[in-house]
């Protein structure tokens, strides 16, 4: 299943903008009772200039792009979209149903690991005449009818589809690619351009339309109204921090053997730790072999199941409702006894996790025209449908089993040679292509400035680069790319020889 | 005679005497045709020596080791070299079930065993359960005086089993890989418009076989062929007078690489022009092992200087990679003195050959498809990670094998830790009461059952025999071992037998078995 984001391409916009008569969206029925002629002026339609950065050339960025979506008034004079309307965002406008006039807005928070945004806008009359919407305080159940408002592709004018919540489960968010969440399906048409607009049930919002799938008919997304509270949440203290990891995996106890070897008593219930991520919130506190038998009071099923709000869930969605530095308790059998833990979901930035990238600039290093730049889901993105060769399969390796295997232990983050730009000098490098970086002149390197420092401090005459799983060495004479140097990066463009991120 | 190398010299005396014992064997019948003609008579042409093999085989069924897929069917040629005895390509007799030669004229279809096949070299020597089946058939003798530039004829059968030759020219020499095989072996390159179309088909020098044929591209009207001295040394000690056995094909466990970079030869510390080429790594058993080591620039084998690119000149062959030396020249048991440049030190070490033995790998290839032991015990089904199980993923195996796995076989596959270590895998789990809650564990590495680390197949089997049953198994990233109850452990595998319909649990090979010579 592919998910795709249903943000309206500049080529489909212009399509759409040429030729195509203006037509009235509004449909001839309207949902039994809710008068959607109020609660349209709520809904603003989204206007994005978005620009890429080229991972495989770093210091390149791919065209400016032109899209639109959706997006709604929310209280405090904010306007809630997807995160992928705006990431990368160039230059943003909003406009209101039925006044032309453009407002420039800014983007005040973004989530994408939840793939949700908020904008302000400058100029306050924007918002004058506008309610913000009001959410609904429970989910919907399966066959409830809800309503689409946005602005999709097929006409200018704010569109209004109907539809029946047919699913309610976990999706991944295509936006970040790796979280899994609470989404809603339904099937009313959801298109591109509908990204970031409300999902009404009755008067109240609850959702927000994201994604679809291409291949499918009448299988539209949403994100309900839980994640919007986390993220609202979050976002008042005026940073966004997202959502916590425990950073366990773990092995159910259907199997009735593996639970007495454990010495679980009869009666008690749970799932065992198989593996503590070194950089989650529960690094320190849990260890391989405890059983989690409640959190937050939720006893844990054999199958790794808790009973939440009438439903039996996979105790991993308890994570979704906590906030980072909220305390969570535990209670776990251990050592033959059950012992309570509680401690706060604090955890530090984890380098290994692959998520999609967006609003930052990538750092890259170059030295005699091979361009060096940490392993990221972007990058593995490039190659990832067709990997062949053993250094493009390593990488793959790496980015599944990282902290399984810990691969992490001698490295705070893959350093991989993206690129050879050709040149005499690096002109026989073509076989560490992929390869990640593990010695520079002899010394052990943790990351890029790592490495930047390590080729700095040379006295040899040569640098000698070092690889994983390789046992040859790249040589590359230093007084030759040295000098070198300003001829390769201004033949092929490249603005400065590194990018090493913001100083901290 | 140009100079052979002294290796081959005792063959050529035998070779002589082959020669004389089928001269003799012509002499009995009327008309003898001389040397030059090809295959003007009928009941005395060299291709009297051709016949028709045919093969039913069966592979084991990589998935479900303990049943075999489909059998299938192969044709293709054999050649008489010797008294009941036929030569034909490895390829051909690879997991047979039944071998059937086909006599010429009258038909008949005879069965044959194997004496010795080599996939290294993608040869099987077959000889007939009737001894007398061959009698008055020609064998084909063996040339002696091959060189580049000869005109040679390719002979096969058609469909009706009558003989089709075409032309051919000796191109050249070269140390390549024919296609489908994963060896490299001295192959003669002939320019040829014959569409061959079948691996085995002999190669003819007047009367005398000079090369079989290993592969052919019709775009290129191209074939490559094994040559005579290779037939040669694999038909040691089956032909009369042959005083030493085929001891396979000789290995030095080098991986190597041209040393052209001029910046990593001033690293390695060899002058720019000189030649030599890049030692990278050596494999853990071999003859190089202990004596070279990744860095050392290779200079000479055997004598013989070898330049950037990692060719040497051959007195008959002219330019060929140091490597023909090995498989072409040198015997496995050999010693050979190599140069080698060590930290600006120009040594001279000695080297002793091997064979290239696939069970040193931690992956072992093989390539024959030979079964591969297994063992499975409450639903798991447990077994070592080899090449050939790879491959039976298709072409998509490096997206649809688990990373893990396929980054081992990439980049570790020749490099145990000590020997014997092999890569323990769960191939699957069937679903069963006793398995529940690991049913997801496919392609999980094994390191360690009831508590005790295991490397390979061996360690389980001694396990299994010494505690009665294996219940608890340690997964590489997993810090808690699943476990099977081992009370239910038993009367879960006899039930698992009986309905997933598994004829025996477990396939142990014997005593350490060597590669079939």
């Amino acid at each position: 299943m592919t998910a795709t984001l249903f943000r309206s391409s500049s080529a489909r916009v212009a399509l759409l903008l040429i030729g195509t008569a203006v037509m009235s969206c509004l449909p001839t029925r309207v949902a039994a009772r809710t008068d959607y002629s109020s609660l349209r002026h709520s809904v603003v339609k989204i206007y994005a200039t978005t620009q890429r950065p080229d991972y495989s050339l770093p210091w390149r960025t791919h065209p400016p792009q032109r899209s639109s979506g959706s997006g709604f008034v929310i209280k405090g004079k904010r306007i809630l979209t997807n995160a992928h309307v705006i990431s990368d965002a160039r230059y943003l406008e909003v406009k209101r149903d039925g006044n032309p006039r453009r407002f420039r807005a800014t983007v005040a928070f973004a989530g994408h690991d939840c793939d949700l945004a908020i904008l302000t806008v400058e100029d306050e009359r924007f918002f004058q005449h506008i309610r913000p919407v009001e959410f609904a305080s429970k989910l919907p159940s399966l066959s409830q009818t809800v309503t689409v408002l946005g602005y999709p592709m097929g006409g200018q004018r704010i569109s209004l589809t109907e539809g029946v919540v047919s699913r309610i489960d976990h999706s991944t968010y295509s936006h970040s690619g790796i979280d899994t969440h609470l989404a809603l399906q339904v099937d009313a048409a959801i298109n591109p351009g509908n990204s970031g607009g409300p999902v009404f049930f009755r008067d109240k919002v609850v959702g927000v339309a994201f994604q679809g799938i291409t291949r499918a008919d009448n299988i539209g997304y949403v994100i309900p109204v839980p994640i919007i509270q986390h993220f609202l949440d979050d976002v008042a203290d005026g940073h966004y921090h997202g959502y916590p990891e425990l950073g366990v995996l773990s092995l159910d106890l259907r199997n009735k053997a593996l639970a007495r070897e454990l010495g679980l008593p009869q009666g008690e219930t749970g799932v065992v730790v198989t593996h503590v991520d070194p950089f989650g919130a529960a690094r320190d506190q849990l260890t391989d072999g405890d059983v989690l038998l409640d959190i937050d009071g939720h006893n844990i099923l054999e199958d790794g199941t808790v009973l939440l709000d009438g439903e039996h869930v996979h105790f991993t969605e308890l994570m979704e409702r906590k906030q980072c530095g909220e305390s969570i308790a535990i209670r776990i059998w251990r050592g033959g006894a059950s012992v309570g833990l509680t401690f706060p979901l604090n955890a530090p930035p984890d380098p290994f996790v692959y998520r999609n990238l967006y609003d930052q600039r990538p750092r890259y290093l170059v030295v005699g025209g091979l361009v060096f730049a940490p392993l990221s889901r972007e990058y593995l993105k490039t190659f990832i449908r067709n990997a062949s060769g053993a250094n493009q399969q390593q990488l793959l390796y790496i980015s599944q089993y990282v902290k399984m295997d810990a691969l992490y232990e001698d490295h705070d983050e893959f350093i991989v040679l993206v690129k050879q730009l050709p040149h005499p000098v690096n002109t026989y490098s073509g076989a560490f292509l992929n390869g990640i970086v593990t010695t520079v002149n002899g010394r052990a390197v943790r990351d890029l400035a790592a490495m930047q420092a390590a080729l700095a401090r040379t006295a040899d005459t040569m640098h000698v680069i070092g690889f994983s799983g390789m046992d040859d060495e790249l040589v590359l004479p230093v007084a030759v790319a040295q000098a070198a140097e300003a001829e390769i990066l201004q033949q092929y463009g490249v603005p400065a020889a590194a990018y090493m991120g913001e100083t901290k | 005679m140009s100079s052979i190398s002294r290796a081959l010299q005792p063959y050529l005396a035998t070779a002589a005497l082959t020669a004389l014992a089928t001269q003799l064997l012509l002499a009995a019948t009327p008309d003898s045709p001389p040397a030059e003609k090809a295959d003007q008579s009928a009941s005395l042409s060299p291709h009297e020596s051709l016949l028709q093999v045919s093969v039913t085989f069966q592979e084991v069924d990589p998935f479900q080791p303990w049943q075999k897929k489909r059998p299938g069917r192969r044709a293709g040629l054999g050649v008489i070299v010797g008294e009941n005895l036929v030569l034909t390509t490895e390829t051909m007799v690879r997991n047979h079930t039944l071998i059937e030669i086909r006599r010429p004229r009258s038909g008949e279809k005879i069965p044959a065993r194997i004496v010795r096949a080599d996939p290294k070299l993608n040869l099987a020597l077959l000889t007939l359960i009737d001894p007398r089946a061959l009698a008055g058939l020609p064998a084909a003798t063996i040339a002696t005086g091959v060189k580049l530039g000869q005109a040679i004829t390719i002979s096969k059968l058609d469909e009706t089993a009558q003989v089709q030759t075409g032309p051919g020219m000796i191109d050249r020499m070269l140390l390549d890989s024919p296609p489908g095989i994963p060896f490299s072996m001295p192959l003669l390159r002939i320019t040829t418009p014959m569409l061959v179309g079948m691996s085995g088909a002999p190669l003819f020098l007047g009367d005398q076989l000079a090369g079989l044929v290993m592969g052919d591209d019709r775009k290129k009207r191209e074939a490559v062929a094994l040559p005579a001295f290779m037939l040669r040394y694999f038909l040691s000690g089956s032909l009369p007078g042959d005083a030493s056995p085929y001891a396979g094909i000789a290995s030095a466990g080098i991986m190597w690489q041209p040393l052209i970079d001029p910046a990593k030869r001033t690293h390695l510390g060899a002058a720019p022009t000189n030649g030599g080429v890049q030692i990278l790594s050596t494999l853990p058993g071999s003859g190089a092992a202990d004596i070279l080591q990744s860095g050392d620039v290779l200079h000479a084998w055997g004598g013989h200087p070898i330049d950037n690119l990692g060719f040497y000149v051959d007195d008959e062959f002219g330019r060929l990679p140091f490597p023909f030396l090995i498989k072409a020249r040198q015997r496995p048991g050999q010693t050979v003195p190599v140069e080698i440049l060590r930290a600006g030190e120009r040594l001279t070490v000695e080297l002793q050959l091997q064979t290239l033995q696939d069970e040193l790998a931690l992956i072992p290839e093989n390539v024959e498809g030979a079964p591969e032991e297994y063992l499975v015990q409450g639903g798991f089904i447990l077994r070592e990670l080899t090449g050939d199980f790879i491959r039976a993923h298709r072409n998509n195996w490096q997206t649809s094998v688990d990373s893990r796995l396929v980054n081992l076989y990439l980049t570790r596959r020749q490099s145990p830790e000590h020997a014997g270590d092999r890569v323990v895998i769960l191939a699957g789990v069937l679903p069963d009461e006793i398995n529940i809650g690991y049913q997801h564990l496919r392609y999980a590495v094994v390191e360690a059952i009831n508590g005790k680390p295991i490397r390979n197949m061996h360690d389980i089997f001694e396990l299994l025999d010494s505690e009665g049953q294996l219940y608890q198994f340690k997964l590489k990233g997993m810090g808690v071992s699943p476990i099977l109850d081992p009370e239910k452990l038993s009367e879960a595998n006899l039930r698992m037998q009986q309905s997933y319909a598994i004829p025996s649990l477990q396939y142990r090979k014997g005593p350490a078995h060597s590669d079939e010579l």
